[in-house]
């Protein structure tokens, strides 16, 4: 079976927790592909999660895909050797409401070689590719039939 | 002759200073007045001449630069015009990682409403339009603080520039790089209302031959006597017959 893994602060009772969980309980039924979710945080899950759940470090050695959901899980994501594939599913805007980040900063991971964009909507992949680059395409609220063609054909 | 130079936070300061270090056999020695008191500084350092600007100035300084027999220039008093700083900012290949449009480095605090509305309308246009600075711009193209490595970088890969500081047009005319400003200039276009920065960013962003034009006068202005090295001569040739006083009136007027 396929293995994937998606690098998140924390799944908790807010819109990312609540499309991530729905989508990864759908692709478990079909039952072919293993997601592991790496979360920083451990919150109440607002869904019964039928997928495994481990700490970030263990992406390290995770050797399949990997697609990371924000700015921290990228920069981590990037340090990791294993990965297959780097994903990063730019979920929010982040460099709009950043106090007063380097432009470096944002450039080594909105821009880096090694990391493909995924946008979440029409108007976010316009903006992303008017300021960083063309993300591979659009998935929106982690769309679970997206996510499994995107992971099975890695 | 040895050099020391203060407040390098100010444009022309730093014009200044990159020549002194790499453009003269003039010994230079930059001063961080936050971290050393001006005894410890000219203790160490005996430094011929003291280049700084008028706000640093303290009243007491006027003992230790006679003490240490060091002439004082406030920059303020030469009244020097806007320089071009070519050691810094020289023309280089775009980069495609930089590539936009149209650009605008943000230094100031607080842009004018007006210029702001030509930002939005920018903002929400069909140009790639990528704005920078040390100052937060509530606009989505808003990338961040770049280091003088990106700024160069960013103006050697967009076709228009907006500038909102007259220096700034110096120092994008170094990299060759076309500008437009709502400062009056002898460099390059300006524009005073949203209509007029409109029509120029439509003809400009068209129109390679008029942009190049803009360029090729703004570089040539700037080698012919405008550049930092020629205002460093001028500094340095006010320094032989002339002293700014303002330290030791400061320092007469704390005794009375």
């Amino acid at each position: 079976m396929n293995r994937a893994g998606i690098l998140v602060e924390c799944i908790n009772l807010s819109q990312l927790g609540i499309c991530l969980t729905t989508a990864l309980n759908e692709i478990e039924q079909k039952n072919i592909l293993d997601v592991i979710v790496f979360n920083y945080r451990w919150e109440r899950l607002p869904l019964v999660a039928r997928f495994c759940m481990m700490q970030p470090f263990e992406a390290w050695g995770f050797d399949a895909p990997i697609m990371a959901t924000n700015l921290k899980t990228a920069m981590l994501l990037l340090k990791c050797p294993l990965p297959t594939k780097k994903f990063f599913y730019v979920w929010d805007l982040e460099w709009l409401y950043q106090k007063s980040e380097q432009y470096k900063f944002y450039q080594s991971i909105y821009q880096n070689p090694d990391l493909e964009l995924i946008a979440r909507s029409e108007s976010h992949a316009n903006l992303i590719t008017k300021c960083w680059k063309k993300p591979l395409f659009i998935m929106e609220n982690f769309d679970h039939a997206k996510l499994t063609e995107l992971f099975t054909n890695q | 002759m040895k050099i020391a130079i203060a407040m390098l936070s100010s444009t022309d300061i730093q014009g200044i200073y990159y020549t002194l270090t790499q453009g003269t056999e003039h010994q230079c020695v930059p001063w961080d007045i936050q971290h050393k008191t001006i005894y410890d500084f000219l203790y160490e350092h005996k430094p011929d001449i003291l280049i700084t600007k008028r706000n640093t100035i303290q009243p007491f300084f006027y003992e230790a630069l006679q003490k240490y027999s060091t002439k004082l220039v406030i920059l303020e008093d030469i009244n020097l015009q806007p320089a071009g700083n070519t050691l810094a900012f020289q023309p280089q290949d775009p980069d495609p990682l930089y590539v936009s449009d149209v650009l605008f480095i943000n230094i100031e605090p607080n842009l004018d409403k007006n210029f702001f509305k030509c930002l939005k309308w920018l903002n929400s246009s069909k140009y790639i339009f990528k704005s920078v600075g040390i100052h937060k711009l509530p606009l989505p193209t808003y990338l961040g603080v770049p280091s003088l490595d990106d700024i160069k970088k960013l103006l050697a890969s967009t076709k228009i520039c907006i500038i909102y500081r007259e220096q700034g047009l110096y120092d994008a005319a170094c990299m060759k790089t076309f500008c437009i400003s709502n400062h009056l200039n002898k460099l390059f276009p300006d524009f005073s209302n949203i209509e007029e920065f409109q029509q120029h960013v439509n003809f400009f962003y068209e129109n390679d031959t008029a942009r190049q034009m803009h360029i090729d006068n703004a570089y040539n202005h700037i080698m012919s006597g405008n550049t930092y090295l020629d205002r460093t001569n001028e500094v340095l040739q006010w320094a032989q017959t002339n002293e700014s006083d303002a330290v030791r009136m400061d320092f007469l007027e704390s005794i009375e």
